[in-house]
């Protein structure tokens, strides 16, 4: 668990040092080759070292060292040249592939390393988080960030190893070479250079900062089409099609739009590289010929050498500044993405004080709370107190969208309060220590979700420890049993994604049954009852008081079957409490109650 | 080929710019390809001390980089322009496709397959387009382009390079085709990551609630650790590229300059005689394609896998766009609409199963027609017949008295608004979202409608009231996506109302106060409801009991209490539990 995305560098320093290290080895070969054939050209043009010009001196070195190697075919003094020239351009080119590998290798399980390790501390830290945070961030860019920013950071670990030494090697080594082989050349070399650096990132930085907005055109596109596709019985049914059509269009001229000219831009990047380095080649040819007319075809053949030997360079430098524009925007890229993965790993998550549970009478109580999920928006709670007593049940009930499952969210501390005090198990909610909160615990949601797996694995999840005859048996009081039994493979049926292979009223009961799994002190029913038909919602209510009667209870319903037991009932609408107490004393005193009692009462319709 | 045509189409009206293109390219490498070799014959005549041919070559040399200059320029300007002009019509060809295909296609399709078409299919095609142009085209007509010039140079040592051609060929294939296949493998892993890291955001709640954080973690260091070795292989292996390609010419360059030396020093006759002799610029020339000679290869072969893709993509969409499109047989339009009647309807989904047989019912101007009856009888069935999302297999369904097989879709339509069991949020406001049924409606107005409805308490609650952007994954409950359709119904004020268990997720009291601005809207208009609840349609007219697709029972709710039937039976067991 890293705490920055650096520590992960630093876990891996020597990877980081040693890898690009060896590749200057390689580097250096590549800018030996072309010198070591100007040598040999030179070698068999002068017929000696001694032969050369005096400002020759990398040739006679080389030269030098190609004879030191002896005259393997003593007929023929210029072929052995050659083939001993040979031998060593082919062992450079070898040991260098090697080494480079050894880099390749490092690159890649440094780079795989980084990202498995990044990746893992953000799914570690993103369990910490609370709903406040993860509405600030939003759920989508979380995604985006352990998914998409990993993966870049990882890329960016891959291309620094394999080409942070190797491209400014080849860059001033090709610089230094031209300079010892003729400083007036060097002098060209100096001059395109950092133009062809500039021009190359300059549209590679204008075109990447263009692409964010391709790329957020093209997920317009894509929402756009996912929306038309989910409600297309409704565009229909309203004869929108022409208008979609037209709303579609804006989007895709816009998409249109910016690619062509992100391309446009891209274009210019290969004929300006080919024209600068056609300016220095031609520049280059131009000052040799000139060179070689003055001094006559014999020492000529030296500078003529010197040009075979520039025009290589110059294509390597034109290579590896392409290459380099490149990387560098993978680690511009890399450097923006570790700052949003830091974002997450540094959020300050409120700690808690790990305070435990102390003796207590009241279950829950909430003083005055208030309630909302972004700053400066509307409050979705407003001012609410209310308690519930050790072994007592609290009834919730009101309008959709009145904020009754806030409440839950507070309770288990998804969110703290933005106003307010929230004590449970007699102490500030936020200062207990959050596994002992959710351990002691229930909580069985409105929309039941499940995690890849059986039914098994997913009821396991509340209690580690069950046997299957108690899987079976918590089945049972949800009355889940009745159609799990039906399977072949029984509790080892497979919930597929979002357990849409089972009704909702089926996915309701397993979500009952995985809460009921649990043995703890506060069981939280957040409206799981309303997907179920009034008989089986009455036997499953029953069954939770026979076997939990100790157990305080907190029911959210839209029905007022479901509550009236309760020993205390909160009436919530547009976000405050507009009345508590008993079924009876409800009935009498808030018409809101009165009208939601009646509306579901037998005969009392009409 | 069966999508010659549609390439035909798509094609049309850049025909001018492809051949266009096809031209610069052929200048483009014409002119960049022949600047080393006349950097050579410059190197030579300065030699030989002709100052004039030399600045000759020279000056060519600077025309012909001035030509490569502009056309390489032009070319990729151009690539660029017709490949978005082609695929922006694909794009709009699919989006009308999924507004105008038989409504049976989406039942049978999921609906990521088909945004599949939309993003990553039209994505494919789009580089598989440029990689055509810009590697395949280009990067063999430089090949052929320098083997020519190799071959004038001197053919001693082009055929050496064509002999080690194939070390260059295989190379680039042996890397590129194990890439691909550990890629696919590592890309699959990595997606299999990246569901899990989604499921554990979606469910943050469900884990945290039972302390299931170690477990999960557990579980993810598994997947993450098996595709941290597959990455390794991936990466490594796509880590070959360049160093065996540098190694490749490398090999090339040597033996091929040595040869060139032995060749010069040797002055041999033999090699005059086969004029095979090679001159100082001659050699520089050569070595210069030599270094060169790889590279193409590799691109190559990297965009035949993009334009492999690019091919199924394209024929995963003509499949898609040659579907028949949703018949609309009726012409006639008219202003109103009041009356619907089946007449002896027979229809399934599939030609197996009958689901609906003989289904007759007249739904007369001003009535409130409820349907009732228990899951997969059929009720949904009626309201896709009506509004005609599918066609009956018999029968007739007439309204107003005209069958449909004369009316418009579109003029039925308009006359009936509906809110359906799945309700519909798009990303936008909540504002957005209402007046998508009545474009000029004003911000007034839709608040007032909400007022009546009793819906706005809700929307208050929204960090941002009415201008909270919603979509359809965030920021609503279904019940909440009921009450903005409930909305959007209410403003368009059609002619016959359809509710399919509009308010099956909204709290009864809500519901209660939805259904008396419903009757105040409605009072003289034709209404169709579906409903579980069994409260919100005792005031219909008529109430029908529908079980497998037959009426079993029909009557008002009096009557149909009265009768002690199946209506009964299901009437009573909803109130059980309060009374």
């Amino acid at each position: 668990m890293i705490k920055r995305v650096s520590d992960s560098y630093k876990h891996n320093i020597a990877a980081y040092i040693f890898g690009p290290i060896l590749k200057i080895i390689e580097a250096v070969f590549d800018l030996l080759i072309p010198l070591f054939m100007k040598a040999v050209i030179d070698l068999t043009k002068f017929g000696d070292v001694n032969l050369m010009p005096e400002s020759n001196v990398i040739s006679k070195n080389l030269g030098l060292f190609i004879r030191s190697f002896g005259c393997w075919i003593t007929d023929n003094r210029m072929l052995s040249d050659a083939l001993i020239a040979f031998s060593i351009i082919l062992t450079m080119g070898i040991v260098g592939f090697l080494i480079t590998m050894i880099t390749q290798y490092i690159a890649s399980i440094t780079a795989m390393k980084v990202g498995t390790e990044i990746r893992e501390s953000l799914i570690n830290k993103i369990l910490t988080l609370s709903k406040k945070e993860t509405n600030k961030i939003n759920k989508g860019k979380l995604q985006n960030i352990v998914n998409n920013d990993t993966y870049i950071v990882q890329q960016g670990t891959l291309l620094f190893i394999r080409l942070i030494v190797r491209m400014p090697t080849i860059l001033i080594g090709s610089l230094i070479v031209s300079f010892l082989l003729d400083y007036r050349i060097g002098f060209i070399f100096v001059a395109i250079v950092p133009i062809v650096m500039f021009i190359t990132l300059i549209i590679m930085r204008y075109s990447s900062f263009k692409y964010i907005g391709i790329q957020a055109n093209l997920d317009d596109i894509s929402e756009k089409t996912s929306d038309v596709i989910e409600g297309e019985k409704i565009i229909r049914g309203f004869n929108k099609q022409n208008y979609e059509e037209n709303s579609f269009r804006k989007y895709n001229d816009k998409y249109k739009k910016s690619a062509i000219h992100v391309g446009n831009v891209n274009s210019l990047i290969n004929p300006l590289t080919f024209a600068i380095t056609s300016i220095a080649i031609i520049a280059i040819c131009l000052f040799a010929g000139n060179s070689i007319l003055s001094i006559g075809s014999n020492e000529g053949v030296a500078i003529a050498t010197t040009v075979i030997a520039e025009i290589s360079f110059l294509a390597q430098i034109s290579f590896t500044l392409t290459q380099f524009a490149s990387t560098f925007l993978v680690l511009v890229k890399s450097r923006v993405s570790e700052k949003r993965i830091n974002d997450v790993l540094l959020l300050e998550t409120s700690k808690d004080n790990n305070v435990l549970p102390k003796d207590y009478n009241v279950v829950l109580s909430f003083e005055d709370v208030s309630l909302r999920y972004v700053d400066g928006g509307n409050n979705v709670l407003k001012h609410m107190s209310f308690s519930l007593n050790k072994g007592e049940s609290l009834g919730i009930i009101g309008a959709t969208g009145s904020g009754k499952s806030s409440i839950v969210s507070l309770t288990e501390r998804y969110v703290r309060p933005s106003e307010g005090k929230v004590s449970i198990f007699g102490v500030d909610v936020n200062d207990i220590d959050a596994k002992v909160l959710r351990s002691k615990i229930s909580y069985v949601s409105q929309k039941a979700s499940f995690l890849q797996g059986s039914i098994k694995d997913n009821i396991l999840m509340s209690n580690q420890k069950l046997t299957d005859k108690e899987i079976i048996e918590s089945l049972k009081i949800s009355e889940a049993y009745e159609f799990v039994s039906k399977y072949k493979d029984g509790i080892n049926h497979i919930i597929e994604e979002n357990g849409l292979n089972f009704s909702g009223g089926q996915r309701q009961r397993l979500n009952i049954a995985r809460a009921l799994a649990k043995q703890c002190d506060l069981y939280i029913f957040d409206d799981c009852f309303s997907a179920l038909d009034f008989i089986t919602d009455k036997k499953i209510r029953q069954n939770i008081t026979n076997i939990y009667p100790n157990a305080s209870k907190i029911f959210i319903s839209q029905r007022v079957g479901s509550i009236l037991n309760c020993d205390k009932i909160l009436v919530i609408d547009g976000g405050e409490i507009i009345a508590q107490g008993k079924h009876d004393d409800l009935l009498k005193n808030c018409q809101i109650y009165k009208d939601l009692y009646i509306s579901q009462k037998r005969g009392s319709l009409k | 080929m069966k999508n010659l045509g549609r390439i035909k189409r798509y094609i049309k009206g850049e025909t001018k710019k492809i051949v266009f293109t096809l031209i610069l390219v052929l200048f483009f490498v014409g002119a960049s390809m022949s600047q080393p070799y006349l950097i050579g014959k410059a190197l030579d005549e300065a030699l030989a001390n002709n100052y004039h041919a030399f600045l000759t070559y020279v000056i060519t040399c600077i025309i012909l980089a001035a030509v490569g200059i502009i056309s390489g320029y032009l070319f990729e300007r151009l690539v660029n322009k017709f490949t978005h002009n082609i695929v922006y019509k694909m794009r709009i060809d699919v989006f009308n496709k999924i507004n105008s295909i038989p409504y049976s296609y989406f039942s049978n399709h999921s609906s990521g397959s088909i945004l599949q078409f939309e993003i990553v299919d039209i994505e494919n095609i789009t580089n598989g387009l440029i990689s055509l142009f810009k590697y395949f085209i280009e990067g063999g007509l430089t090949i052929i382009v320098t083997i020519i010039l190799m071959f004038i140079l001197n053919w001693l040592l082009a055929i050496g390079v064509i002999l080690l051609s194939p070390l260059s060929i295989f190379v680039a294939r042996f890397i590129s085709n194990r890439n691909h296949k550990y890629f696919v493998k590592q890309f699959e892993l990595q997606s299999n990551i990246n569901a899990l890291s989604k499921e554990c955001i979606e469910n943050l709640d469900l884990i945290q609630s039972n302390n299931y954080e170690l477990q999960f973690i557990e579980k993810y260091k598994k997947s993450n650790n098996i595709l941290r070795k597959h990455g390794n292989l991936a990466l490594f292996s796509a880590s070959w590229v360049n160093p065996s390609t540098r190694l490749v010419n490398n090999i090339i360059y040597a033996l091929i300059g040595v040869i060139g030396i032995v060749i010069i020093s040797i002055k041999s006759d033999i090699f005059n005689n086969l004029n095979a002799m090679i001159s100082i610029g001659g050699l520089a020339s050569f070595l210069v394609y030599i270094n060169q000679y790889t590279k193409p290869f590799n691109e190559i072969s990297s965009a035949a896998i993009e334009l492999e893709n690019a091919r199924t993509s394209f024929e995963r969409i003509c499949a898609f766009l040659n579907q028949p499109d949703d018949k609309d047989e009726g012409i006639k339009e008219v202003t109103s609409i009041h009356d619907i009647s089946f007449e002896h309807i027979n229809f399934s989904y599939n030609k197996k199963q009958s689901l609906i047989e003989e289904f007759s019912l007249d739904i007369t101007h001003g009535r409130k027609i409820a349907i009732v009856g228990p899951t997969g009888a059929g009720k949904s069935t009626l309201i896709n017949l009506v509004l005609r999302y599918f066609d009956i297999d018999g029968g007739d369904l007439k309204y107003d008295g005209i069958s449909y097989r004369e009316l418009s879709k579109k003029t039925i339509r308009n006359n009936i608004g509906f809110v359906l069991q799945e309700p519909w949020v798009f990303k936008g406001t909540i504002f957005d979202n209402i007046r998508y049924a009545k474009q000029d409606a004003t911000n007034e107005e839709i608040i007032d409608v909400c007022k009546k409805a009793n819906i706005d308490k809700f929307i208050n609650l929204l960090p941002f009231g009415y201008d909270t952007i919603v979509s359809s994954k965030n920021g609503l409950s279904e019940g909440e996506k009921q009450l903005i359709s409930i909305a959007r119904l209410m403003l368009a004020e059609p002619n016959i109302v359809v509710l399919d268990e509009a308010t099956s997720n909204i709290d009864t009291r809500s519901e209660k106060m939805i259904n008396d601005a419903f009757d105040k809207i409605m009072e003289n208009k034709t209404s169709i409801v579906i409903a579980h609840r069994l409260s919100t349609i005792v005031s219909a007219d008529v109430i029908l009991v529908i079980k497998n697709g037959k009426i079993v029972e029909k009557g008002n709710h009096k009557d149909l209490m009265n009768k002690h039937g199946f209506y009964y039976e299901l009437y009573s067991s909803q109130f059980d539990s309060v009374s």
